[in-house]
C-alpha cells in the first residue's frame, strides 16, 4: 500500500502535527532523501540541533522512526517525510540504506498501524491537511513593537550583568574560604558545598558556571584519591580565573570575550550564528570520531558529537557538535555514529580555539570507507597542540589527542597509550587512559601499533576511536 | 617554588599555613592584594596544566594469547551483540549456547574488540570460542593461567599438555582418544588419576565410557577402593557394563528378581513382565528409582537372565510402563538404540523425558555420535507433544551439546507444538535445537507467530546463517550494536 494523504491524516496526532510538518516541506532542510526502490525511504531534517534527525519510512505500512526527541508518534519529522513522498514533487535519491536504517529494520516488531479510536474518549477533529489553508499568517512586524521588545532585552542583559556580577563576588568568597579551611578536606565536603554554590550562581544567571561547581565532586570521585586536593585546587583555580577574565572582558580580544562569556553561561543563538558572516565557516567531509552522552545537573542530556576533517593535510582540524535534550523525553543516542562522513559546512561559535560548531549546510552522510589516520606528528605532536590551545584558551575543557604511532600500554593496572618508540629514539609520553574506559580499552593492548584518538582531560585521554590491525575500534 | 609545591601548601589551609608569595609564578602578586591566595592559585593550577604526566618507569610485558581462529564477519558481530548483550537479552540460554557450539564447529571467534562488551557470554563459553576469549574470561580469576602460554585450542592438545587444560576439556580429548586408542588412553587416565580432584575423576572415568572393554576392567576395579563415593559410583556404573564382572552379575541379579513372570491369553498363551517397585516407592517415584537401577547394565544381560529375546522381552512387558521405561534405559547403555526406537516410538513415547531429568551422562552418553544416535532413536515424533515447557527445551539442548539429528528436527518443526497458544519463550531454545539445513522451514514455523515471540529465534536463524557462509569475510570494521 502506498502513502497517502488520507493515510498521513489518519496517522497523525493532532492538528498542530500537520502544520509543524507542513513547515518542514522545504526541500532545503532536508539534506538527504532516499528510497531503495523497495518501499522504503529515509531522509535527514535539519532541526534546531546540531546534527540533523533522521527519518525513515516503511511505505507498505507506513512504520516509522525518527530520532528527535518528541513525544509525539508519529512526529512531524515522519509526517513532512511521508508527505514529501506522497506529494512528489522533490526528488528521493534511490539508494542503498545506510546502516542506521537496516539497524531499525532489524529491531522492528511488525507492521504499524494507525492508533484504534478510543471508543470512550470525546470525539474531536480528524486531523486535516486541507484545513491547513484556513490558518491565519502571523503579522508582519511592527517597528514600535520591535523597539519596545529590543529594549526590554537591553534592559534584561543589564540585570543579568549586575546578578552575574554578585555571583562572582560571591564566588570568589567561596573559593577563598574553602582555601582557608585546607584543600586536603574538601572532597569530603564538596558534594553538599558545591550545591549550595550552585544554587548560588544559579540565581546569579551564571548557569554555566552553576553546571561546572555542580559537576566537581564527581570529578573528584573519579580521580585518584591521592590526586584529589591536586584536582580541586586545579578546579577552583580555574573558576577564580573565569570570574577574574569576565571582570575584564572588555580588555580581552573579542574571541576570547566570547569564550568566557560562554563558560558563564551567556548562549549563542543557532540563527544568531548562522547569520553571522564573521563567523569561521569550514566546508569539507567530516569524520564522526566519537559521540558522548552525560546528562548535566540541570536535567539536560547533552549530546557531543566530535568530527575531524578528513584529508586536511598536515593540519589537524577538529569541531564537537553540542545538542542538549531534556532527560524527561527518554531520548537518548546520536543521530551519528563513529566512521560516519558527513559532507557539510560547519560554522564555528566564536572562540580563542574554536572547537564547537554547528552544521550550516550538509549534503551527504556515508560510512567512510577505509581508514582514519592523523597526520604524521605522534603524540608529542598531540601533546604539543594542546598546549597550544591551552595557552590562547586558559579554561580548555576537553581537548581532541589524534596521534599515530600508538601503542597501548599496561603498567600497575593502569593503561596508558604510550608514543611508539621502535628505536627507543624520541621523548617519553605516556597518558594515562580513564580507568572507566579501561575494561572496553583493554583489547587494544593486543592491538599493536595503532592511530588512537581520545578526549584529554587535563588529566587522563577518555579514548573514543582508533584505526588498528584489527580494523576500527571505538568506545561507544 | 614550583606549581606543585604551591598546590601543596593550600593543602593545610590559609587560616594555618600563610600563603607564600615566591617564585616566577607569584611575580607581580602584591603581599597586599586581598585576592592574592586566589590569583596564587589560579596560576599554580594553570601552571600544572601544562606539565606531562609522569611516565611509569616500566610497563607490563605479557605474553600473548596465538588464537588461530578466524574471526567472525562484521555481520555475525553485530548479530552476535544483538543476540547477548541486548536488553533483557540472556547471555547463556539455548540460542546463546547454540551461537558459541557454532562458532566452535566453524573454528570462529569474536572479534577482540567485543570481548568487553561479550561479557557473560564469554565467561560462560568461552571453553568454545577459542583461547584468546578463554584468556579473556578467566582473567582475574582464581587459578587462571597467566601470560598466553596457558591458553590453546582443544585439538592443540597433546600427552605432553592435556594436563593443563580444563577439566572438561581434559575429559574431551581423553573421550577422544578413546575412539582411536583405548588403552592408551586408558593409560593416561591410570598416570593422572592420582593428581586430580574428585569431580577431575568423575569425568576422566566416564570419558572411559567410549571403547569400554574387558580391558578396562582392572583400572575400574582398583577403583573400587577410592576415597570419593562419587568416584567410586562412575567406576562402578562403568563394571556394571562389562559382562563377567561381579558388579554386572549383582546389579543384573537385582533386576530380575524384581520381575515377575507371568502369562496372558486364552489361546495363546504369552509371557507377561511386570516389575515389582519397593513397597516405599510411590508410583510417581518410579521413574528416578527405576533409573537407579537399570542404569548401569546393557539390555542383552536383563534378557539373558530372563531367558527371553530383547524384542519379546520388551513385548511382554507393555503392559508395564515403569520396566519399559527400565528397558529403554538398559537398551540405552547397551547401545542398542533400535531397541530403544522401538520402545519409544510403540510404548513410551515421553521417555526422552526421564533421560534428561537422571542426565544423559548417566547412561554413558558421553560423546557426540552417541548423544546424536540416543536423540534419533529416542526423539519420533510422537515424542514431541509431551514437551512440557521452555525448560525441557533447554535441558534438551544443554545435554546434547548441540542441534538434533535432522530427521528428529523435522519430527520438531512439523510437530503440533506450534500450532498451541502460549508458546512465548519456548521457541528461541526450540530455535536453537534444529540443524542448520532445516533452517529455511522453521523461519515459514517462525512467520507465523507474533514478531515479539519469534524475535530471538529469527535472529538466532540470521547468526548461524551467516556464521556458516564461507564467502562471508572476517570483520576488520567496527560496528556499533
Amino acid at each position: 500500500m502506498a502513502l497517502s494523504i488520507e493515510k498521513i491524516e489518519a496517522l497523525a496526532p493532532d492538528q498542530s502535527s500537520l502544520a509543524a510538518a507542513r513547515k518542514l516541506l522545504k526541500p532545503g532542510g532536508w539534506p538527504t532523501l532516499a528510497d531503495d526502490g523497495a518501499g522504503l525511504i529515509w531522509g535527514e531534517c535539519q532541526g534546531s540541533g546540531a546534527t540533523p534527525y533522521r527519518v525513515a519510512v516503511t511505505e507498505v505500512d507506513a512504520g516509522y522512526k525518527c530520532t528527535c526527541p518528541s513525544r509525539k508518534f508519529p512526529c512531524k519529522h515522519a509526517l513532512a517525510l511521508m508527505w514529501l513522498r506522497t506529494e512528489g514533487s522533490v526528488p528521493f535519491v534511490a539508494g542503498v540504506p545506510p546502516q542506521w536504517v537496516e539497524d531499525w529494520l532489524g529491531r522492528r516488531r511488525g507492521p504499524v498501524a494507525a492508533p484504534k479510536p478510543d471508543p470512550d474518549a470525546p470525539p474531536r477533529d480528524a486531523p486535516s491537511i486541507a484545513a491547513l489553508a484556513d490558518e491565519p499568517q502571523p503579522e508582519a512586524n511592527d517597528p514600535a513593537m520591535t523597539a519596545r521588545a529590543e529594549a526590554q532585552r537591553e534592559r534584561n542583559r543589564l540585570q543579568r550583568e549586575a546578578l552575574i556580577a554578585d555571583g562572582l563576588d560571591a564566588l570568589d568568597r567561596w573559593i577563598a574560604d574553602q582555601l582557608e579551611r585546607g584543600l586536603a578536606g574538601f572532597d569530603q565536603r564538596a558534594q553538599i558545598e558545591c550545591a549550595t554554590l550552585a544554587r548560588r550562581l544559579v540565581d546569579a544567571k551564571a548557569g554555566g558556571l552553576a553546571n561546572r561547581v555542580e559537576q566537581l565532586p564527581a570529578l573528584l570521585f573519579a580521580s585518584d584519591e591521592a590526586a584529589r586536593g591536586r584536582v580541586a585546587a586545579q578546579q577552583l583555580g580555574l573558576l577564580h580565573l573565569l570570574a577574574s577574565a569576565y571582570r575584564r572582558q572588555d580588555r580581552l580580544d573579542a574571541a576570547l570575550r566570547a569564550d568566557v562569556r560562554q563558560m558563564i553561561g551567556w548562549t549563542v543563538a543557532r540563527d544568531a550564528l548562522l547569520a553571522d558572516a564573521d563567523a569561521l565557516r569550514i566546508d569539507g567531509q567530516w569524520i564522526v570520531l566519537a559521540t558522548v552522552e552525560e546528562v548535566q545537573p540541570d536535567r539536560l542530556r547533552r549530546i557531543e558529537t566530535w568530527l575531524a576533517l578528513r584529508d586536511a593535510g598536515a593540519a589537524l582540524r577538529f569541531a564537537v557538535l553540542i545538542d542538549f535534550v531534556p532527560v524527561s523525553t527518554g531520548i537518548g543516542g546520536n543521530a551519528f555514529a563513529p566512521g560516519e562522513v558527513i559532507d557539510a559546512t560547519l560554522a564555528f561559535y566564536p572562540s580563542a580555539v574554536p572547537l564547537r560548531a554547528l552544521i550550516a549546510a550538509q549534503r551527504d552522510s556515508r560510512i567512510a570507507d577505509g581508514d582514519w589516520a592523523p597526520p604524521a606528528g605522534g603524540l608529542a605532536g598531540a601533546w604539543a597542540g594542546y598546549q597550544a590551545a591551552l595557552a590562547a584558551r586558559p579554561w580548555l575543557g576537553d581537548w581532541p589527542i589524534a596521534a599515530r604511532d600508538v601503542t597501548i600500554r599496561a603498567a600497575g593496572g593502569r593503561l596508558f597509550a604510550v608514543a611508539d618508540r621502535p628505536d627507543g629514539v624520541g621523548e617519553d609520553l605516556a597518558l594515562p587512559l580513564a580507568a572507566q574506559d579501561a575494561e572496553l580499552a583493554a583489547p587494544l593492548l593486543d592491538a599493536g601499533t595503532i592511530a588512537l584518538f581520545g578526549l584529554w582531560d587535563g588529566q587522563m585521554l577518555k579514548p573514543r576511536f582508533a584505526t588498528t590491525p584489527l580494523g576500527r575500534w571505538t568506545l561507544g | 617554588m614550583t606549581p606543585g609545591t604551591i598546590i601543596a601548601g593550600f593543602m593545610l589551609g590559609t587560616a594555618r599555613q600563610l600563603v607564600r608569595l615566591e617564585g616566577p609564578i607569584a611575580d607581580g602578586i602584591a603581599a597586599t592584594d586581598p585576592d592574592a591566595a586566589l590569583r596564587l592559585l589560579a596560576l599554580a593550577g594553570q601552571a600544572l596544566r601544562f606539565e606531562r604526566p609522569i611516565a611509569p618507569a616500566r610497563f607490563d610485558v605479557p605474553a600473548p594469547v596465538a588464537d588461530p581462529r578466524r574471526i567472525v564477519s562484521p555481520r555475525a558481530r553485530r548479530l552476535l551483540r544483538r543476540l547477548v548483550t541486548g536488553k533483557g537479552a540472556p547471555v547463556d540460554d539455548a540460542a546463546a549456547r547454540a551461537a558459541a557450539q557454532a562458532m566452535a564447529r566453524l573454528r570462529l571467534r569474536p572479534h577482540p574488540f567485543d570481548l568487553p562488551r561479550l561479557g557473560g557470554f564469554v565467561r560462560k563459553f568461552g571453553e568454545v570460542l577459542g583461547p584468546a576469549a578463554l584468556a579473556w574470561g578467566q582473567r582475574g580469576e582464581a587459578g587462571a593461567a597467566t601470560g598466553g602460554a596457558g591458553y590453546f585450542e582443544a585439538d592443540e592438545l597433546g600427552p605432553d599438555s592435556w594436563t593443563l587444560a580444563t577439566p572438561a576439556r581434559k575429559a574431551g580429548y581423553i573421550a577422544v582418544q578413546r575412539a582411536t586408542d583405548p588403552a592408551g588412553a586408558r593409560a593416561l587416565v591410570e598416570a593422572q588419576l592420582p593428581v586430580e580432584r574428585a569431580d577431575v575423576r568423575v569425568r576422566l572415568i566416564e570419558a572411559l565410557a567410549i571403547g569400554l572393554g574387558p580391558d578396562d576392567r582392572r583400572l575400574l576395579e582398583s577403583l573400587e577402593g577410592d576415597r570419593a563415593p562419587r568416584v567410586k559410583e562412575a567406576a562402578e556404573r562403568l563394571l556394571a557394563r562389562l559382562p563377567g564382572t561381579v558388579a554386572a552379575a549383582a546389579r543384573v541379579g537385582e533386576i530380575v528378581s524384581r520381575i515377575a513372570t507371568g502369562k496372558a491369553g486364552l489361546l495363546r498363551r504369552r509371557t507377561t513382565l511386570a516389575l515389582q517397585l519397593p513397597a516405599n516407592i510411590r508410583d510417581h517415584q518410579a521413574p528416578p528409582w527405576v533409573a537407579g537401577l537399570f542404569s548401569t547394565v546393557g539390555l542383552g544381560q536383563i534378557a539373558a537372565a530372563l531367558g527371553l529375546d530383547p524384542s519379546d522381552m520388551i513385548d511382554a512387558a507393555k503392559e508395564d510402563r515403569n520396566l519399559l521405561l527400565g528397558l529403554a534405559f538398559a537398551a540405552t547403555v547397551e547401545r542398542r538404540f533400535d531397541m530403544l526406537r522401538a520402545i519409544c516410538v510403540q510404548h513410551v513415547p515421553d521417555a526422552w523425558s526421564y533421560f534428561l531429568a537422571r542426565g544423559l551422562d548417566a547412561f554413558g552418553l558421553v560423546g557426540t555420535d552417541d548423544r546424536m544416535a540416543w536423540a534419533a532413536a529416542a526423539l519420533p515424533p510422537a515424542a514431541w507433544p509431551s514437551l512440557a515447557g521452555s525448560w525441557q527445551a533447554e535441558t534438551l539442548h544443554e545435554q546434547l551439546d548441540g542441534p538434533l539429528p535432522v530427521e528428529a528436527a523435522r519430527g520438531l518443526i512439523d510437530s503440533g507444538l506450534w500450532s498451541q497458544g502460549g508458546m512465548g519463550d519456548w521457541v528461541a531454545p526450540i530455535a536453537a535445537l534444529v540443524p542448520i539445513a532445516l533452517l529455511p522451514a522453521l523461519r515459514a514455523r517462525l512467520a507465523t507467530l507474533p514478531a515479539e515471540v519469534s524475535g530471538r529465534a529469527l535472529l538466532l536463524a540470521d547468526l548461524l546463517v551467516e556464521l556458516d557462509d564461507p564467502a562471508t569475510e572476517p570483520a576488520t570494521e567496527d560496528v556499533r550494536a
